[in-house]
C-alpha cells in the first residue's frame, strides 16, 4: 500500500515543473533556459532514436527541426506580423492544428531521408544526413515565397482565449510535450519495436533471420524520429516567437548530435542532461571569455574518452552501485517463472507430413564460379538432416540460399511446399524455418533474455499506437513472452543468465543462445550451421542432446556440420558436398562406408577432431 | 534527480551574481568569434573604451560601469537566450547591440517586454522604427546607417552619375537581401530599374559566375551589399573577368577585410559611411583612433564605423541615463527620446537624435559617400 | 562558349581543391575506417601559419622573406598536427570502438583549434597575396592566376606521388595491407598503430599544404576551412572513400556543377546540385561511384 503511494508520488512529481510559471517570474530560468533545455531535447531524443537505437549517425537533424519549425511558421504565422515580407498566403491555422501538420510533413521528410540508411552505412551515411540538411536549409533559405527567405518569419505570441502561453507560460505547453516524447520513446525502446531497432544495428543478417524487415523498421525509425523533430522544430517557433534560417545550420545538427553523446545514448536521462549541460554551459562558461569553445571541445573529449557511455551512464553505474539491489527491476524473473508454468513449449509445432525443405537442381554462379552445382536434397518432416562437406564445397553457400540471402541462378528451394526462390530472407522466417550463424550473430548488448525475444518478433501482435501508448494489453503479452523466453532459456540451459549482456558469454554459451533464439521463433525446420565450431568435447555432447530433444518434438533440423563425429552420430540422413556437387547420400552407416566421400575428407585434411 | 540537477546548476549560476551597489551594468552582446567577430570585437572595443573614459571621470551618478559582454556568435538562437540573460539574470541598466540583423530580431522583443532600452550600434537591417507597430512603447534605438538611408545613399550616388543600368550583387544573408530588397525599391522611386539581381555566399571566393551575368545583361554599374571578405572577393573576380564597372555598396566596404583584401583592385570603390578613419579631422575623433590603437595594438580598426558607433552609443546611453537621473528603464527612454545635451561624438554631432516616433539616431545627412583610395577610405569626389 | 570555358575553368579549379582534400580523408580513412572532421581545420591552420610566416598581418605587406619560410612551417605544423590529432582524439577512439566516438571527437578537435587560432590569431579575414603574383593571365579570355596553374600541379604530384608511394614502398604497401584487412596484417607482423599514426601526419601535412596553397585564392581565415571541409568530404564519399580517380571525379563534378547553377540557375541553389548527386550516388552505388562493395561473411 505504502508502496503504491510511494509510487503515484513518484510520478507526481514528474508533473511539478508545470507549477514553475505560477511561483517563477524571472523569464531566464524558466522560459530563457528551461524552455530551451525542453524543446531542445525532444530534438536530442528524436536523434536517439536514429542514432542511438538504429546505430546510424544523423547530421541532418537541424534540417528536420526546421522542417517542423517552417510548417509551424507558415501555417500559424499571420500576415499582420510579417508585413513587407515575401510570403502573401498565412493560412492562420490554430496552434494545435499547425503542430500537428508539422509532425506529419517533418515525418514525411524522415521516410525519404530513410532510404539512404538501408544500404550505406558509417562515414557513407553520415554524410548523406549532412547533405540533406544542408539541402533543407538551402530551400528554406532561397524559396522566398513560400519561407520569406532570409528575413524569418515573426510569430505572434501564443494565447488561448485569454490567457497568454508566451514567455513563462509557454512552459505549459512544451513540458507536456517533453513528458510524452518521453514516454512514447521509453515505450518504443521497452517494445518488440525496440529490441528490432537494436537487433538491426548489431546485426541486420541475424535481425533478418528473425524476421525482421530491415527496410520496414529502420524507415519507420526515421519517420518516427522524424515526427518527433517535427515537433520539437513546430515548438521552437514560439519560444524566441522568431525563426530565421541560420538558426538551422550544420552546427546546430553537430551541437544536437554532441548533446547525445554528451549525456548519453538510449536514455531519457540522458538526454536531458546532454542537452541542459549544451545549452547551459556557454552561460557558465562566461568567465573564460572568448575562449568559451576551447574548453567546450575539450571538455567534450574528456567525457567521450572517460565516460564513454555518456552522463547518463556514469549517473547509472553509481547508482547501481549504491543501491545494487535495485540492478534487474526491468525484469522480475520469479514473477516470469510463475507465468511461464502455464506455458508450455512447442506447443505450436505439432509435426506434420508436409516435406519441409526440398532443394531441386539448385544452382549458384558467382561469376565463372559455381559454388553450388545441381544440387538436389530433401529434408524429411521429423528427421536430423546432416549436410556436410570439406572447406569450400559449397556448405554455407546452400544455406545462403535457403535463408534467401542469395538467390540462385538456377533450380528451386521449395520450404515446406512453397516455392520460395523469390522470398525475402526476413519473409522465410514466416515460412516455419529458423537458424544459426557459423560466425555466431548475437546482438551483444541486449541481454540474454532480450536475444531470445527477437526470436519471438513475428509473434508479436501489439499495434504500434498502443505500444507507443503503453496500453495494458501490451504489457501483458510481452511479460507472457518473456516468460516464454525464459523458459526456451531453461531448455538450452541458460536461464541462469537470463540477464547477462550477450557479449559476457562464453562461447559456448552463445553458441546455445543462439539455438534458443532460433527456437523462440516456433521454426518447423531448424538451420544449425555449424553449431560445434570451437566447442569441446563435452560441449558437443551437451548440444547432440539439446538437438535430439528438439527432434523429440517433431521440428526437423538441416545440420550444416564439418565435424564427422557430430553428424555421424544423430543424423537420420546426410547429403555429402564436394566442390559444390553432391557426391553422396544416403543413412550415415552407408555414407560412412562412401569412398568418394572417404577420399574428399582423408584425401584432402583428414577427420575434423 | 533531474530537478535537483537543473536547480544545482541555477544555484551556482545565481551565485556568482551579487550586483555591487555602486555599479551599473551595461549589457553588450554580439558576434565575438566566427566569420562576422570583426564587426562585434571593434563594436566591443568601442563600447569599452567609451566606458573606461566614463569610469575614470567618475561613472555615470556616481556608479562605475560594468560592462557585462556575451558572444552571440551571429545565432539567432543564442541571441534570445543571451538577451534574457542579460534582463532577468544579470539585470542590465540598458543594452548595447548587436552586429546581425536576424540576432537582433530575435532578441529585440525581449528589451521591449522587460521595458529595458536598447541601443543598436551595428545592425543595419534590423527592425526599429518598424517595431512602433506593436509596441507603442519601443525601447529600441538605433545608432547606425539604416538600410533604408544606406541604400539611398547607394542609388543616388549611381544614378547621380549617369548609371541606366546597375547591377545588384548581395550576399544571402538577412543583411544582404534586405539590402537588396531596400536598393530595389529605392532605384524603382528613381525610376531605375536593376538590368541584374544576383547573390552570394557567405565564404564564396569566386563570383565570376554571378558576375559574368551581369555583365551579360549589360550592367553599368555594380550595386552590392554584404560584408568585407566576400566583397573582395568581388573585386578581384571582377579583375579575373577584365570587367572595368564602378561598384559602390553597403558601408561594409570601409572595413578593413575589404580594403585590404581587395587591395588595389578595391580602388575606387564607394559606400556610404558615417565616420570616415583616415579622414578624422575633429579632435575627438583622433583622439578616439589614438586610444584605439594603444588599447588594442590595432590599426586601421578592423571594423571602425563599428568600433566608432559602439563608443556613440554608450556615450548617449550614459547621457540619458545622467537626464534621467534614474537607472529605470522607461525614465532612460524616455530622456533619449528628448535629449537635451548636444553630444559631440565620434560618427557626428547629435542633438536630439531620437524622439517619440523615430529612434534612429543617423539621418540620411549624416551618411557621406566615401571611396577607397590605396588603402583608406577618404571623401568620394 | 567563352563563359562556359571560364565555368569549367573556375569549377574545375574549385574541384581540385575539394579533391586534394579529400584526398586526406581517404588516407586516414583506408587505414583506420574512420574520418576526420576536423580536416578542414588542420587546412585552415596551414593557410593560417602560411600567411603568419609570409605576411605582415597589420599592413597586409610581405615581411620580405622567402616562401620557402611558410613550406617548411606549414610542413611542421601538418606533422605536429597530425600527430596530436592521432594521439588525443583517434587513438582512444579507436580503443573504445565505439561507432560515434571518432565523429565528435575529431568534430571537438576542429572546434578547439578553430577556435584557438580565433583567439591566438584574428577572427578577421586577410589576403594571402600568392608568390607567383596577382594578375591572371588570358586564355581565350578566360583568367586564370598563376596560383592556380601552381595548385593544380601540386596537386597532381601529392596525388600521384602518395598513390605511388602506397604502391611501391614497404611503408605504402603496409597502409595498403592494413586498409585490406586489419587483423591479418598485424598478424603479418605489420605495426598496426604504427601505420595509422602515419596515415594521420601525412593526411594533415597534405590539408596544410593544400591550406597553404588555397590561401591565395580564397582568404585566410580561421573560418576557412569550415564548409571546404565538408565539401571535401562530400566530395570523397561520390568517389568512393578508397578510390583516387573517384576524388578526382567527384572534385570535378561538385566543383563544375556549383558553377554552372551559380551561372544559370541561381548562385543561392549552387551547392544544391552537388548534394543532390551526392544523395543519389548513395541510393545507387552506396560505396561511391568507384568504392569496393564489402562483403560481409556470416
Amino acid at each position: 500500500m505504502n508502496n503504491k503511494v510511494f509510487k503515484s508520488f513518484k510520478y507526481l512529481i514528474y508533473f511539478l515543473p508545470l507549477l514553475l510559471p505560477i511561483f517563477v517570474h524571472n523569464e531566464y530560468y524558466v522560459h530563457g533556459i528551461l524552455g530551451r533545455i525542453i524543446i531542445y531535447t525532444i530534438l536530442v531524443a528524436s536523434l536517439d532514436i536514429v542514432t542511438g537505437y538504429i546505430g546510424d549517425i544523423s547530421i541532418g537533424h537541424a534540417g528536420l527541426f526546421a522542417v517542423g519549425a517552417y510548417t509551424m511558421a507558415v501555417f500559424n504565422s499571420t500576415a499582420i506580423a510579417n508585413a513587407g515580407g515575401s510570403i502573401h498566403l498565412f493560412y492562420e491555422w490554430p496552434f494545435l492544428a499547425s503542430l500537428v501538420m508539422a509532425v506529419i510533413i517533418t515525418a514525411i521528410f524522415g521516410f525519404i531521408l530513410g532510404f539512404p540508411s538501408l544500404r550505406s552505412s558509417g562515414p557513407y551515411l553520415a554524410v548523406t544526413t549532412i547533405a540533406y540538411g544542408i539541402i533543407i536549409y538551402t530551400i528554406i533559405n532561397e524559396q522566398e515565397n513560400l519561407t520569406n527567405g532570409t528575413k524569418g518569419i515573426q510569430m505572434t505570441p501564443l494565447k488561448i482565449g485569454s490567457l497568454s502561453l508566451d514567455g513563462n507560460n509557454y512552459l505549459w505547453v512544451i513540458y507536456p510535450c517533453l513528458l510524452l516524447v518521453m514516454y512514447i520513446k521509453n515505450n518504443l525502446a521497452q517494445s518488440f519495436w525496440g529490441r528490432a531497432f537494436e537487433a538491426i544495428k548489431f546485426s541486420s543478417i541475424a535481425a533478418e533471420s528473425c524476421g525482421i524487415s530491415k527496410s520496414y523498421f529502420k524507415i519507420s525509425a526515421f519517420v518516427l524520429s522524424a515526427g518527433i523533430a517535427g515537433l520539437a522544430g513546430g515548438l521552437f517557433t514560439h519560444l524566441d516567437n522568431y525563426i530565421a534560417p541560420n538558426t538551422f545550420s550544420l552546427d546546430f545538427s553537430i551541437l544536437a548530435l554532441m548533446a547525445l553523446i554528451f549525456g548519453g545514448v538510449r536514455s531519457a536521462l540522458g538526454n536531458i542532461i546532454g542537452m541542459t549541460l549544451v545549452v547551459i554551459l556557454p552561460d557558465l562558461f562566461t568567465w573564460f571569455k572568448d575562449y568559451r569553445l576551447m574548453v567546450f571541445g575539450i571538455l567534450l573529449l574528456l567525457v567521450l574518452f572517460f565516460l564513454p557511455n555518456g552522463i547518463a551512464g556514469l549517473v547509472r553505474e553509481t547508482f547501481e552501485k549504491l543501491f545494487p539491489k535495485k540492478i534487474n527491476t526491468k525484469y522480475d524473473l520469479l514473477k516470469l517463472k510463475n507465468i511461464g508454468e502455464q506455458i508450455s513449449l512447442f506447443d505450436s509445432q505439432k509435426a506434420s507430413s508436409v516435406t519441409p525443405l526440398k532443394l531441386e537442381s539448385l544452382e549458384m554462379r558467382f561469376g565463372g564460379l559455381v559454388a553450388v552445382n545441381q544440387l538436389e536434397l530433401v529434408v524429411k518432416p521429423g528427421t536430423i538432416h546432416g549436410l556436410m562437406g570439406p572447406n569450400g564445397s559449397g556448405k554455407s553457400t546452400t544455406i545462403n540460399l535457403i535463408t534467401g540471402l542469395y538467390k540462385p541462378t538456377n533450380g528451386k528451394v521449395i520450404i515446406f511446399d512453397q516455392l520460395a526462390n523469390e522470398v525475402a530472407p526476413n519473409k522465410r522466417a514466416g515460412l516455419g524455418i529458423a537458424r544459426t550463424f557459423q560466425n555466431l550473430q548475437l546482438f551483444s548488448d541486449l541481454t540474454v533474455l532480450e536475444n531470445v525475444l527477437v526470436g519471438l518478433h513475428t509473434h508479436y501482435k501489439s499495434s504500434l499506437f498502443s505500444i507507443l501508448l503503453g496500453l495494458p494489453n501490451v504489457q501483458n503479452e510481452e511479460l507472457h513472452h518473456q516468460a516464454e523466453c525464459l523458459k526456451w532459456l531453461e531448455f538450452v540451459g541458460l536461464s541462469h543468465l537470463a540477464l547477462e549482456k550477450a557479449k559476457n558469454l562464453a562461447y559456448g554459451q552463445a553458441r546455445r543462445l543462439e539455438i534458443a533464439r532460433a527456437l523462440a521463433m516456433r521454426p518447423k525446420l531448424l538451420l544449425l550451421d555449424e553449431p560445434a565450431a570451437g566447442l569441446t568435447t563435452t560441449e558437443i555432447e551437451e548440444f547432440n542432446s539439446i538437438i535430439l530433444k528438439v527432434k523429440e518434438h517433431g521440428i526437423s533440423v538441416l545440420l550444416i556440420e564439418h565435424h564427422m563425429d557430430m553428424i555421424m552420430k544423430i543424423s537420420d540422413e546426410i547429403t555429402v558436398l564436394d566442390f559444390g556437387k553432391k557426391i553422396a547420400g544416403g543413412i550415415p552407416s552407408v555414407v560412412q562406408k562412401n569412398t568418394l566421400v572417404i577420399q574428399a575428407y582423408l584425401g584432402s585434411e583428414g577427420e575434423g577432431a | 534527480m533531474k530537478h535537483n540537477l537543473f536547480f544545482a546548476l541555477i544555484l551556482c549560476s545565481t551565485f556568482a551574481n551579487f550586483a555591487k551597489a555602486d555599479e551599473m551594468k551595461i549589457g553588450v552582446y554580439g558576434p565575438f568569434s566566427g566569420g562576422s567577430a570583426p564587426m562585434g570585437v571593434s563594436m566591443r572595443h568601442g563600447v569599452e573604451i567609451a566606458i573606461a573614459e566614463i569610469n575614470a571621470a567618475g561613472g555615470i551618478l556616481k556608479k562605475q560601469i560594468k560592462m557585462i559582454d556575451r558572444d552571440d556568435e551571429a545565432k539567432n538562437e543564442r541571441g534570445g537566450q543571451i538577451m534574457q540573460e542579460l534582463l532577468e539574470k544579470e539585470n542590465v541598466v540598458a543594452v548595447l547591440g548587436p552586429i546581425n540583423t536576424g540576432v537582433a530580431d530575435a532578441s529585440t522583443q525581449y528589451s521591449n517586454k522587460k521595458k529595458v532600452p536598447q541601443i543598436i550600434n551595428v545592425s543595419a537591417g534590423a527592425k526599429v522604427n518598424e517595431l512602433f507597430k506593436t509596441n507603442p512603447e519601443n525601447f529600441v534605438f538605433r545608432i547606425a546607417a539604416n538600410d533604408n538611408i544606406q541604400s539611398k545613399v547607394i542609388t543616388n550616388g549611381a544614378v547621380k552619375k549617369g548609371y541606366k543600368k546597375p547591377a545588384l550583387l548581395c550576399d544571402d544573408t538577412n543583411y544582404g537581401q534586405n539590402g537588396r530588397e531596400k536598393m530595389e525599391a529605392a532605384l524603382l522611386s528613381l525610376g531605375v530599374k536593376p538590368v541584374y539581381v544576383g547573390k552570394f555566399k557567405i565564404k564564396d571566393t569566386d563570383m565570376s559566375a554571378q558576375l559574368q551575368e551581369a555583365k551579360a545583361a549589360g550592367a553599368d554599374v555594380l550595386l552590392v551589399y554584404g560584408i568585407g571578405p566576400e566583397l573582395a572577393a568581388v573585386s578581384s573576380s571582377l579583375v579575373r573577368l577584365d570587367w572595368k564597372v564602378e561598384m559602390i555598396g553597403s558601408w561594409t566596404l570601409s572595413m578593413s577585410n575589404y580594403i585590404t583584401n581587395a587591395g588595389k583592385n578595391g580602388n575606387g570603390t564607394k559606400m556610404p559611411q558615417t565616420f570616415i578613419e583616415s579622414a578624422a579631422t575633429t579632435p575627438k575623433q583622433l583622439k578616439f583612433i589614438a586610444d584605439y590603437k594603444k588599447k588594442y595594438n590595432e590599426s586601421p580598426i578592423a571594423s571602425a564605423v563599428s568600433a566608432a558607433q559602439g563608443y556613440d552609443s554608450m556615450y548617449l546611453l550614459k547621457l540619458a541615463i545622467e537626464q534621467a537621473k534614474s537607472t529605470d528603464g522607461t525614465k532612460i527612454k524616455a530622456a533619449l527620446e528628448n535629449l537635451t545635451a548636444k553630444y559631440e561624438g565620434v560618427t557626428g554631432s547629435y542633438t536630439k537624435p531620437f524622439s517619440t516616433t523615430d529612434h534612429e539616431a543617423i539621418k540620411e545627412s549624416n551618411v557621406v559617400l566615401g571611396m577607397v583610395e590605396n588603402g583608406a577610405v577618404v571623401k568620394a569626389k | 562558349m567563352n563563359q562556359i570555358f571560364q565555368i569549367i575553368v573556375s569549377g574545375s579549379i574549385q574541384g581540385i581543391i575539394y579533391a586534394l582534400i579529400a584526398f586526406g580523408y581517404n588516407l586516414t580513412f583506408s587505414t583506420s575506417k574512420t574520418i576526420n572532421f576536423s580536416l578542414g581545420n588542420v587546412m585552415m591552420l596551414g593557410g593560417v601559419i602560411g600567411f603568419s610566416l609570409y605576411v605582415d598581418i597589420h599592413s597586409g605587406n610581405l615581411l620580405g622573406h622567402s616562401y620557402l619560410f611558410p613550406i617548411i612551417g606549414v610542413l611542421v605544423a601538418g606533422m605536429i598536427a597530425g600527430t596530436a590529432i592521432h594521439k588525443f582524439a583517434i587513438e582512444p577512439s579507436l580503443k573504445l570502438k565505439s561507432e560515434f566516438t571518432w565523429v565528435l571527437a575529431t568534430l571537438a578537435v576542429g572546434i578547439i583549434i578553430k577556435n584557438a587560432v580565433e583567439q591566438i590569431w584574428s577572427t578577421g579575414d586577410f589576403r594571402f597575396p600568392s608568390p607567383l603574383g596577382d594578375v591572371p593571365f588570358r586564355i581565350f579570355g578566360t583568367g586564370i592566376y598563376p596560383q592556380e596553374i601552381l595548385l593544380v600541379v601540386v596537386a597532381t604530384i601529392i596525388v600521384f606521388g602518395v598513390e605511388s608511394f602506397k604502391k611501391y614502398t614497404i611503408y605504402g604497401k603496409a597502409i595498403q595491407a592494413v586498409s585490406e584487412d586489419k587483423e591479418t596484417a598485424s598478424l603479418m607482423g605489420i605495426p598496426q598503430h604504427q601505420v595509422v599514426r602515419i596515415s594521420f601526419i601525412l593526411s594533415a601535412t597534405i590539408a596544410t599544404i593544400a591550406g597553404l596553397l588555397v590561401a591565395p585564392l580564397t582568404f585566410v581565415s580561421a573560418s576557412m576551412g569550415s564548409s571546404l571541409g565538408i565539401k571535401a568530404y562530400a566530395v570523397s564519399i561520390i568517389g568512393g572513400l578508397e578510390s583516387g580517380k573517384g576524388l578526382v571525379v567527384g572534385g570535378l563534378i561538385l566543383g563544375i556543377s556549383e558553377f554552372f547553377t551559380a551561372r544559370y540557375i541561381s548562385s543561392g541553389y549552387k551547392e544544391l546540385p552537388g548534394f543532390i548527386i551526392l544523395i543519389l550516388v548513395i541510393l545507387i552505388k552506396p560505396n561511391g561511384l568507384f568504392g569496393k562493395t564489402m562483403i560481409k561473411k556470416v
